[in-house]
């Protein structure tokens, strides 16, 4: 049992975010280059990205930058406006909701944790905070691994054991390991409990509309799937679906500091909130976590941390990149400073991609922003 | 002398229970994981990304493989059994996807 659970358990995620400036333009249709010398440009990322003797598989590949698509590939049969899953991308997007329920007053990033969940353990429920699971930072005894421990993973407990009924009841319930607010810890159950706050300030209908009337409908994301657990709440950890150009639109969101269409889609103070670093992180020496890495509030950063032994987690690419990260390879990139956003769909249940090189073959093959 | 070994025995009694205790907790805790991921997984692929059968089979099953499972395309369900486990996902809608049912 031991060794077939050790190996079971990837079906997960991770995830992550930055910093920008943009142009606020329409989107509804890129138009695209693929001009001769832009397919040479490409070529490195090409090879590397559907390389044969690699054991990854990436499914698409696309590149918009100055609001063209430069570069889009797909394979292993899926198709333009195909729906793939993005594993914890989901986080980042649930992220968004949270910020358009705050610009609608439904939610504050104060609010009590135990007002919508009552049963947080009694020692920290008066201090428990939506903005700390947005940093990461509840302080929840948490497992998020897989083969270092399975059968004390929180994940899988979550996902496919009895906890599946609620997802987030069952994080709210979690005893405490820390003080809010004072360590990182990357936690799906976080995001679910997140998504289960958003919950309780709607009514059935409006919740499950939400994402879509708020979100993907001004955008024109068409191909958006969102799963639920058994009493209804999105899984925001892990569970959205949608083609590649509808989430290259996300991240074009995040390029253009909330604007789409000069609608104000999120307020341009919130995306700076999720794109800047976590003050969990700046004090933090993680107990589980990379020491390079670097996070916002649902959103992974590149910045170079002073406290910590190494540089940013990715030197190809630059200190104001931010990205999304899912299982299996799943990777949204945007640059700002290079008006530059990335989708990567990927498969790879065999090995990863080295997402450094990716980013470095990127940076090469870019022109400076327009 | 036989104070001591009485102590060393239920001890040893003591130690193998809570083994057998672990184990079966651990057994019928975890031994849902198998079809329960194998149905999440293959009914998202299935229904929600459209995907061919043979592929979702892959992705769903490339860990650990289910004894068996079945598509039932009228309700749009998908039932695995593994370790004596049954599990059950249903596709709902587009929008919503596929849902992790209850176990029975």
């Amino acid at each position: 049992m031991n060794p077939i659970l050790q190996n079971l358990l990837v079906f997960y995620c991770f995830s992550g975010f930055w910093q920008v400036f943009a142009v606020n333009n329409p989107i509804t249709d890129w138009k695209t280059d693929y001009s001769k010398e832009n397919s040479k440009r490409f070529q490195q990322l090409d090879q590397y990205a559907f390389s044969n003797d690699e054991p990854f598989h990436t499914d698409s590949l696309l590149v918009i930058q100055n609001k063209k698509i430069v570069y889009q590939k797909f394979a292993n049969g899926y198709k333009v406006d195909q729906k793939h899953r993005i594993w914890s991308i989901s986080k980042s997007i649930s992220a968004m909701l949270i910020g358009i329920a705050i610009k609608e007053k439904l939610l504050s990033l104060d609010d009590l944790v135990s007002k919508y969940y009552p049963q947080v353990q009694a020692n920290y429920a008066k201090q428990l905070k939506l903005r700390h699971l947005m940093h990461m930072s509840s302080g929840f005894n948490w497992s998020e691994g897989y083969e270092s421990n399975p059968f004390n993973s929180d994940v899988i407990k979550m996902l496919y054991i009895d906890q599946h009924k609620d997802m987030a009841a069952y994080t709210a319930s979690r005893p405490f390991l820390h003080p809010p607010g004072k360590v990182f810890h990357y936690s799906s159950g976080e995001t679910n409990l997140i998504m289960g706050i958003l919950k309780k300030t709607l009514t059935k209908a409006q919740y499950d509309d939400y994402p879509w009337r708020k979100l993907f409908d001004p955008l024109d994301i068409k191909t958006a799937t969102w799963q639920q657990d058994l009493s209804g709440t999105f899984i925001g950890s892990s569970y959205l679906f949608m083609s590649p150009k509808d989430l290259a639109k996300i991240g074009t969101l995040i390029l253009q500091k909330g604007l789409w269409n000069n609608k104000r889609v999120l307020s341009e103070d919130y995306v700076n909130y999720m794109t800047s670093l976590s003050p969990s992180m700046k004090a933090l020496k993680s107990f589980e976590d990379d020491e390079n890495d670097s996070y916002g509030a649902q959103w992974w950063l590149n910045q170079d941390l002073a406290n910590k032994k190494d540089s940013k987690k990715y030197p190809s690419a630059p200190d104001d990149t931010i990205l999304g990260l899912g299982h299996h390879g799943q990777l949204l990139v945007i640059i700002p400073s290079k008006n530059v956003v990335m989708v990567r769909y990927a498969s790879d249940t065999e090995g990863a991609m080295d997402r450094d090189k990716i980013l470095e073959y990127l940076m090469g093959a870019i022109h400076d922003k327009k | 002398m036989i104070k001591n070994n009485k102590f060393k025995l239920l001890f040893a009694v003591v130690l193998i229970l809570s083994y057998f205790a672990w184990d079966a907790y651990i057994n019928s805790t975890f031994k849902r994981v198998i079809p329960a991921s194998f149905v999440t997984e293959f009914c998202s692929c299935y229904y929600v990304e459209k995907q061919s059968q043979k592929h979702c089979e892959w992705y769903s099953s490339q860990i650990i493989s289910v004894s068996d499972y079945h598509i039932d395309e009228d309700k749009k369900a998908i039932t695995a059994h593994g370790l004596h486990e049954e599990a059950l996902a249903v596709f709902k809608n587009d929008r919503l996807g596929c849902v992790l049912m209850e176990e029975k």
